[in-house]
């Protein structure tokens, strides 16, 4: 994890988990009302949705690991057959937001 | 969190093999093997515990040995038992046709399922203990070993097969005897509950065969989570229930991901959804099933040559609205993947029965080598084509669900002639696989076409059997301006294969010179 670019969830007892202490299906998603993405000081929360979810875009040279690197942090929630998501590039921190329709793919 | 991941090559020749259940002429059912302990969706495999002991139809084979890793993905192991099995060498339906599975269970729930390579009353499988065994840890301390049957079916003679399997991955076809009077493979539409608030999509898949209709009433209760995908415990569970209690599950299974067939039932009836939020009710879907009633019109039993019949496969292959009439004497297709069938009556008098039901047990190409790091294109001469290798991305733990696949050339190396408007050097790129598949209908489910040649991915036009080409790849440095990539959810989190060469232009000079390709995967 880097250090200051990380998911929070917070939940209805108050416990927290936070990206690098837990992985996120370690977190019990139905108590989440806090879904929170850090991102070198800079912060987006959501709050109040059904659902939340958490993704990631890597990439690699095939083969080696090593190589392994994340391209964009994404945090979101489902609306429906929607998946709204808040993406930021890793590289650039720039924050873009997306809807999928989960039923074109 | 790094997914953690590996590269699969196949030989541009691998090819699928087709199976008649050993000589069974696709007649009576498989046997098998569940480990019925409780099991969760990800499974840590040792040096101590990597070898899994079994025997298919009371042949003890040598053991296999898993592949070892941290929470890997149930998918990811049962292929990889699968592939196993396979590569023991045996020539030898019983273990070259043989399919690990995760699917739920109407009393258990997800759980391993082994099934032996063939069909009848001498198909079994039975999973022991030993050295360094497995079996604990994938569920198999407690089991239900069900040894096949011999066929039922009416029709006293048999089926032959022919063709080239197109698959990618293992897949067992179900042909059944029907003109589909009721239902479409005798599977009605659904009926969504009043209560239901799922906006996602529900899929019906299989063929339902049993001796009378069932309605079966789906059950969604979100207690653990309301989305599919955020792993073992929290992700929403599904019970059924049906008429008479006929074929009721006694357990809920968990809807662990997206986009994957989940059995309901034990007569061939499944089901998928798109990942949307579930919301508790009771009924989610009513759907009433139909046993097959006539082979041909309003007739219980039909010759070949008139008799009809329709298919499903096990990984969602099916015939759709359409069925096929039987051939007197010749081959007849099954599936979108380059089967056919033939059925041989005894005589005059033996006729083909609705509800007859015949299998094909498709062994899927094999890999030839895993965790690759390197492809070596070997000496190319100017002005030529090297060879074509094929690679497979997949991720293995860490992950439940991987999306948005793109491929790209992130360096030519010294390669000085690349793109340089002159008799340049090239590189090639072809894909299609499970995620997109190529062909011309009725033969569109190509996922993998065995003997590609360069003059295959020469081209940005691809040839019928492959989904998408590039003649040239550039170098890029961004998802976006690489090449697309299919994936497939249903036995792993796999890429569809890439298909790579590359053309040396006639000023190329040098050796060794070292190119880097780079992925970028989307995973949640």
């Amino acid at each position: 994890m880097n250090g200051t670019r990380y998911w929070e969830a917070e939940l209805a007892n108050g416990n927290v988990y936070r990206e690098g202490q837990y992985e996120w299906k370690e977190v019990p998603k139905k108590a989440i009302i806090r879904l929170s993405l850090f991102f070198d000081g800079r912060r987006w929360d959501l709050t109040g949705k059904e659902a939340y979810f958490v993704k990631y875009r890597a990439s690699m040279v095939p083969g080696i690991q090593e190589s392994f690197r994340i391209e964009r942090r994404t945090i979101g929630f489902y609306q429906g057959a929607e998946k709204v998501c808040y993406h930021v590039e890793e590289d650039s921190g720039r924050f873009t937001m997306e809807v999928i329709d989960t039923n074109v793919g | 969190m790094a997914a953690v991941t590996r590269w699969i090559e196949y030989s541009t020749t691998a090819s699928g093999v087709i199976g008649d259940g050993r000589a069974q002429g696709c007649k009576g059912t498989r046997g098998y093997s569940i480990g019925t302990a409780s099991v969760g969706d990800t499974f840590t495999i040792g040096p101590t515990t990597n070898n899994l002991h079994l025997s298919m139809d009371g042949e003890s084979g040598p053991y296999i040995t898993l592949y070892s890793g941290s929470n890997l993905d149930a998918r990811f192991v049962a292929r990889d038992i699968t592939e196993k099995l396979h590569n023991l060498g045996k020539v030898d339906q019983r273990w070259d046709n043989a399919i690990c599975v995760y699917e739920n269970i109407p009393s258990a729930g997800n759980r391993f399922k082994i099934y032996s390579g063939t069909l009848g009353s001498a198909s079994s499988v039975t999973v022991v203990s030993g050295t360094n065994s497995a079996h604990e840890i994938l569920g198999f301390g407690t089991k239900s070993e069900v040894g096949g049957s011999a066929t039922g079916n009416t029709f006293a003679g048999d089926a032959s097969i022919s063709g080239t399997y197109y698959g990618l991955f293992d897949d067992v076809y179900k042909v059944v005897i029907s003109n589909d009077n009721d239902a479409v493979r005798g599977i009605g539409t659904p009926t969504k509950g009043g209560s239901n608030t799922y906006a996602g999509t529900m899929t019906t898949g299989g063929v339902f065969t049993n001796a009378s209709d069932i309605q079966y009433v789906i059950v969604i209760d979100v207690t653990n989570g309301t989305t599919m995908g955020a792993g073992t415990g929290n992700v929403p569970t599904m019970t059924w229930t049906s008429t008479g209690s006929a074929d009721d599950s006694s357990a809920s299974t968990e809807l662990l991901f997206p986009n994957f067939w989940y059995k309901v039932g034990t007569k061939g009836f499944m089901v998928k959804f798109t990942d949307a939020v579930f919301n508790t009710c009771s009924p989610a879907w009513t759907i009433q099933c139909y046993k097959p009633d006539y082979a041909q019109g309003t007739n219980a039993t039909a010759p070949v040559g008139t008799a009809e019949y329709v298919w499903s496969s096990t990984r969602g292959d099916d015939s759709g609205a359409s069925r096929i009439t039987t051939v007197s004497g010749g081959f007849t297709r099954v599936g979108s993947r380059g089967l056919n069938v033939k059925f041989n009556p005894t005589g005059g008098a033996d006729y083909l029965g609705a509800g007859d039901t015949f299998y094909i047990v498709c062994a899927a190409p094999k890999p030839s080598s895993y965790n690759i790091s390197s492809l070596n294109y070997g000496n190319v001469t100017v002005s030529t084509e090297s060879s074509v290798k094929n690679v497979m991305f997949e991720i293995e733990s860490g992950a439940a669900q991987l999306s948005t696949v793109k491929f790209g050339l992130q360096s030519h190396g010294t390669f000085a002639h690349h793109s340089a408007g002159n008799n340049d050097t090239y590189f090639r790129f072809g894909t299609v696989g499970a995620g997109n598949t190529a062909g011309s209908a009725p033969i569109n489910g190509i996922e993998w076409y065995p003997g590609i040649v360069a003059a295959d991915i020469d081209s940005d036009t691809p040839p019928s059997y492959l989904y998408s080409t590039k003649a040239n790849l550039l170098v890029v440095s961004t998802a976006d301006d690489s090449q697309s990539v299919g994936n497939c959810p249903l036995v792993g989190m796999t890429s569809d294969p890439v298909w790579m060469g590359i053309r040396l232009g006639a000023a190329e000079t040098g050796a060794n010179s070292t190119i880097n390709y780079r992925l970028y995967f989307d995973y949640a």
